[in-house]
């Protein structure tokens, strides 16, 4: 392969050759790169999903939410009587037992009516 | 041979005694022994007798006295400084308490600091909603920010807080005492120390809202980049060196790896894995010999330095111990700026007056009190010894000591052989007219090689500074960390110089890598290596020789002995300080040679008896004492027997909620219970060894904490139940029994062991016992009789082996019944309840329970039954005694009435 190229090109130009070769190389793979991952709404709620209201739904309901069982469920009403129900969404991360990951699964089928309260 | 009169020793040093008296005045205060309005007094009169009799000899006395008086206003001051409307306050008096959820207004302060899963910022609380109510406020408050996701981790960096943001959060404040325990260290005094008035967790930045963004400070582009480097230095190197090179350099602790800690604290050099007074004196010692290249001019030195040092003390976070460490290098700096010929006892008592004046409850800090101690050894003892030794050893005939020294033979042919230089010699013999024949008799040569001398000699001068140090600190490390290390002298030079070398190693790596990851990838490596070998040296030398010894403290009049110690000490500061060898004396006092000896013999008397710690066990009572310790969730119950033997059920321990983690995870240096709770607990007691140790069943709730205890005391035997599952949470444990060669016994239903006239039978599981079961339900089950009283130990055992045991005839009326699993449902069956009927049911369980310990079922079955409930988690310890007729019990906290 070398004695072709040197053939072709002599010495020097053996290595331009064998540089531009490497320049192509990282250009494509540095181009391939820039291609965006596509960018998907994670959070976008299609309009058909209801979303239950924390400060008005009953136990039942509330429970149709994941990770909300009977024990939560009972929290979530004792903080509304406690504190008057909750200002936004995020609040029920205060609720013993949701955390941040399990909230951030379940962030679109929630909401808080403040109307309700 | 002259006639003038000594100047009084105290005038050397004024500021240093002023600063001993005002310390003396803080004391008082605290203690309410000095009433407000007399300081005013004594404080008023002192000094306008100190100006009118300034002539006298004895005026300073005056000074001294109005010190004190100021001392104590200065401490009143503080006290009024805690006002009503301190979020301290508001907790303290019940407005507040951590079931609350709240919103919480205010500034930040300080951070976002990085932290393992998050991050820590510090909030100038402004005001505090509960339902409705706005309660305004003030006061600092800690918060963690929990962001264990990249959605979180991003969502956080989105916010853009910096110090000088407003935010809003909804979050609980907690200022809880946690485990309410007899000796135990009290975490409101911890956070008090440290300026904070309650710690926090938003579990989600989405709980955050930033209402406004501070004024621009140039000090954000500091912890901006701070930030920064941490990042990368988390992403370039591996986890244990990463998390020592961001707590050692950045004063960032929240990366150290528990494991690595763990040896340092064994070690004696945990202090050089945060940034102290030692990294402020070296960065302050580089950054003035670089400034010393640069410029002359004294005064452009000191502001150059000083502003670079500041910067940085600033960037890595100013926590008071760094604030501290730099007023006193800065006093230091400028005490040589002013060309006085600067005394640095002098300059520390300058320091401790400004530091004091500052805040005066510091100095009930145990950081505090550790920094100072530190500084004074090498100030009073370390240095001075160290400059005679020189001018000892490196003796010419000069205007100013025409005269050999004056010492002991040996000591002069010890410090000839360090520091004389027989070329330096010849070189000023050929200078002068004159020429003079040395008889100087250095121990051996250095084979002609002077740098082997001088590399020698740094060693041993290290080696001078570093005793000094262990000397001073020797009863506070035994009271603070129940920790004496013994080869802390030689560790802290040998981890300091390998720590320094690892930091350069890694700035060369973090510094190439902006440019290129790959040629910085050899000088990660090699501080990777040296790292590896940081830790792993240390290791060997604890475990191959002899490791950190723990000891217990005394208490009550004993106590004294840590105060006591250094009144011998301080006389040998004292004696080192005025020592001048070149003052021809004709004949040195008996007097001298006699007390200074007496000195050195109480010292060691002293510090054999800190570290042997000979009669700190309470003398045997003749009952039988159990104590259940409040460890949170989980059980330990500390035994004592008539005869003083002792013995430990269990020993708390927190539940590992994450899981299998892989070895290389980062395990936070999070204080494990069994050290700073139940070790603690026994330590206050003045015990170092026990006798039996009991772990009921696999569960980390109840032998995590038995793995500190095996550790940390002298066990005679572990008694374990007979599961045989793998892998099993006992097997730490048991690995350390084996290693600590305590004999393991395998205990079996029907086994008895007695003890002192005390009867143990132990009821659960029996042999062969079907292992399907769960790891609760074949816990040991131990009946402990004594005379007429029982009590029953339960473990974790469930509705299964309580129904066997009930039909087994074995379970009859107890008189004090730990309620198995903490009361939670799975046990306490009406039929064990009722056949047992104790008069005391013992819960061992936290103040708030995660699980929700215990039930109300239990809690209904136990008062139906007659029994009387305490919770370890409300009263804290419960302590529980009999001569065998009669019952008596107490707890930590009183109960209600």
């Amino acid at each position: 392969m070398r004695i072709i190229l040197h053939k072709l090109f002599g010495t020097n130009g053996q290595k331009i050759v064998v540089f531009c070769l490497i320049l192509a190389t990282a250009l494509v793979m540095g181009c391939s790169k820039e291609i965006p991952p596509s960018a998907q709404a994670k959070n976008a709620v299609p309009a058909t999903v209801k979303t239950v209201d924390l400060n008005s739904a009953d136990r039942e309901e509330l429970q149709t939410i994941p990770y909300v069982g009977a024990v939560m469920a009972d929290r979530i009403i004792t903080f509304r009587e406690a504190n008057g129900g909750f200002e936004n969404p995020e609040q029920l991360m205060l609720i013993q037992g949701m955390s941040d990951k399990r909230f951030r699964s379940i962030r679109h089928l929630i909401r808080a009516d403040i109307s309700k309260k | 041979m002259s006639d003038v009169k000594p100047v009084h020793r105290y005038s050397l040093n004024p500021l240093f005694w002023t600063a001993a008296a005002f310390a003396i005045g803080i004391v008082l205060a605290s203690y309410r022994l000095l009433d407000f309005h007399i300081a005013v007094g004594i404080a008023l009169t002192s000094s306008f007798l100190a100006i009118l009799l300034s002539k006298f000899r004895h005026s300073g006395l005056l000074i001294i006295i109005a010190a004190v008086a100021v001392g104590s206003l200065v401490f009143y001051e503080e006290q009024l400084s805690i006002t009503d409307d301190r979020i301290r306050t508001i907790y303290d008096t019940g407005q507040l308490t951590s079931a609350d959820v709240i919103t919480v207004f205010g500034r930040v302060s300080s951070g976002p600091e990085p932290a393992h899963q998050g991050a820590v910022i510090e909030v100038d609380v402004s005001q505090v909603k509960k339902r409705d109510a706005e309660i305004n406020s003030s006061g600092r408050v800690r918060f963690f920010i929990n962001a264990d996701s990249e959605d979180a981790l991003a969502d956080l960096n989105a916010l853009g807080l910096k110090s000088g943001s407003v935010i809003k959060a909804y979050t609980s404040l907690d200022r809880d005492e946690r485990y309410h325990n007899p000796g135990v260290r009290s975490r409101r005094k911890m956070l008090d120390h440290q300026r904070i008035d309650a710690t926090a967790t938003i579990k989600s930045p989405l709980l955050i809202e930033k209402t406004a963004d501070g004024a621009m400070s140039p000090l954000n582009a500091v912890y901006d980049l701070r930030r920064d480097v941490i990042n990368d230095i988390r992403d370039r190197f591996n986890t244990s060196t990463a998390g020592i090179l961001i707590a050692s350099t950045l004063g960032d602790k929240y990366f150290l790896d528990s494991r690595d800690s763990d040896v340092f604290r064994s070690g004696g050099t945990f202090h050089i894995l945060v940034i102290s007074g030692l990294h402020i004196t070296i960065i302050g010692l580089i950054v003035i010999f670089i400034v010393s290249r640069i410029t002359r001019n004294r005064y452009a030195r000191f502001i150059s330095a000083t502003a670079i040092l500041w910067s940085y003390a600033l960037a890595v976070g100013a926590e008071p111990p760094v604030v501290r460490a730099a007023v006193m290098f800065t006093v230091l700096l400028f005490s040589h700026v002013i060309y006085r010929n600067a005394s640095m006892l002098n300059s520390l008592g300058l320091c401790g007056l400004i530091l004091l004046a500052i805040r005066p409850s510091d100095l009930f800090n145990p950081s505090f009190q550790l920094t100072f101690l530190s500084v004074l050894a090498i100030v009073a003892v370390a240095v001075p010894l160290i400059t005679q030794m020189r001018e000892i050893g490196a003796w010419m005939p000069k205007s100013d000591t025409p005269f050999p020294p004056q010492c002991s033979q040996f000591f002069r042919r010890v410090c000839e052989t360090l520091y004389w230089n027989e070329a330096a010699w010849t070189i000023e013999m050929n200078r002068q007219v004159w020429s003079a024949k040395l008889f100087k008799s250095p121990l051996f040569g250095w084979f002609g090689v002077d740098a082997l001398r001088r590399a020698v000699t740094t060693v041993v001068e290290g080696i001078i500074v570093s005793a000094s140090v262990q000397l001073f600190l020797l009863p506070l490390m035994a009271v603070y960390f129940h920790r004496i290390p013994l080869l802390g002298v030689l560790l802290n030079i040998w981890a300091g110089v390998m720590l320094a070398a690892e930091s350069v190693i890694a700035l060369l790596a973090i510094l190439i890598g902006q440019i290129s990851d790959l040629a910085a990838l050899p000088f990660v490596r090699v501080a990777e290596l040296i790292n590896w070998l940081l830790v792993a040296s240390q290791q060997f030398f604890i475990t191959g020789f002899v490791p950190d010894v723990r000891v217990p403290v005394y208490s009550g009049y004993a106590a004294h002995i840590y105060f006591v110690y250094f009144i011998p000490l301080i006389f040998i500061a004292f004696a080192v300080l005025n020592w001048r060898p070149f003052e021809r004396q004709l004949k040195i006092g008996k007097l001298k040679i006699f007390s200074m000896a007496l000195s050195l013999i109480l010292l060691a008397a002293f510090a054999a008896v800190i570290v042997t710690h000979p009669f700190s066990e309470a003398v045997p009572d003749g009952r039988l004492t159990v104590e259940f310790i409040d460890v949170g969730q989980g059980d330990a119950a500390f035994i004592t027997f008539p005869n003083g033997e002792k013995m430990l059920i269990d020993g708390g321990g927190r539940p590992n909620m994450s899981g299998d983690n892989d070895i290389d995870d980062l395990q936070p240096d999070v204080p494990r219970i069994g050290e700073i709770v139940v070790s603690e607990f026994l330590w206050e007691k003045g015990i170092s060894n026990i006798d039996h140790v009991v772990g009921t069943h696999a569960d980390a709730d109840h032998v995590q904490g038995l793995e500190d205890v095996l550790q940390n005391f002298n066990v005679g035997n572990l008694y374990v139940g007979n599961d045989d599952k793998q892998p099993s949470e006992s097997d730490l444990l048991l690995h350390i029994a084996d290693k600590r060669n305590v004999p393991i016994t395998r205990l079996t239903a029907g086994q008895i062991l007695n003890i002192d006239g005390v009867t143990i039978n132990v009821l659960w599981p029996r042999v062969g016992e079907n292992s399907a079961l769960s790891d609760n339900d074949l816990s040991l089950v131990l009946l402990i009789n004594y005379g007429e009283r029982t009590f029953l130990f339960t473990g974790d055992i469930e509705k299964y082996a309580e129904a066997e045991l009930v039909s087994s005839g074995q379970l009859l009326r107890v008189d004090v019944l730990k309620v198995a699993h903490h009361g939670s449902r799975t046990s306490s069956t009406t039929d064990f309840i009722s056949l047992s009927k104790p008069e005391f049911a013992i819960i061992s369980v936290g103040r708030r329970s995660l699980f929700g310990h215990p039930h109300t079922e239990v809690v209904k079955t136990l008062t139906e039954s007659g029994a009387k409930i305490i919770r370890t988690g409300q009263n804290g310890t419960i302590t529980i005694s009999t001569d065998g007729k009669d019952l008596r019990h107490s707890t930590y906290i009183p109960e209600m009435p």
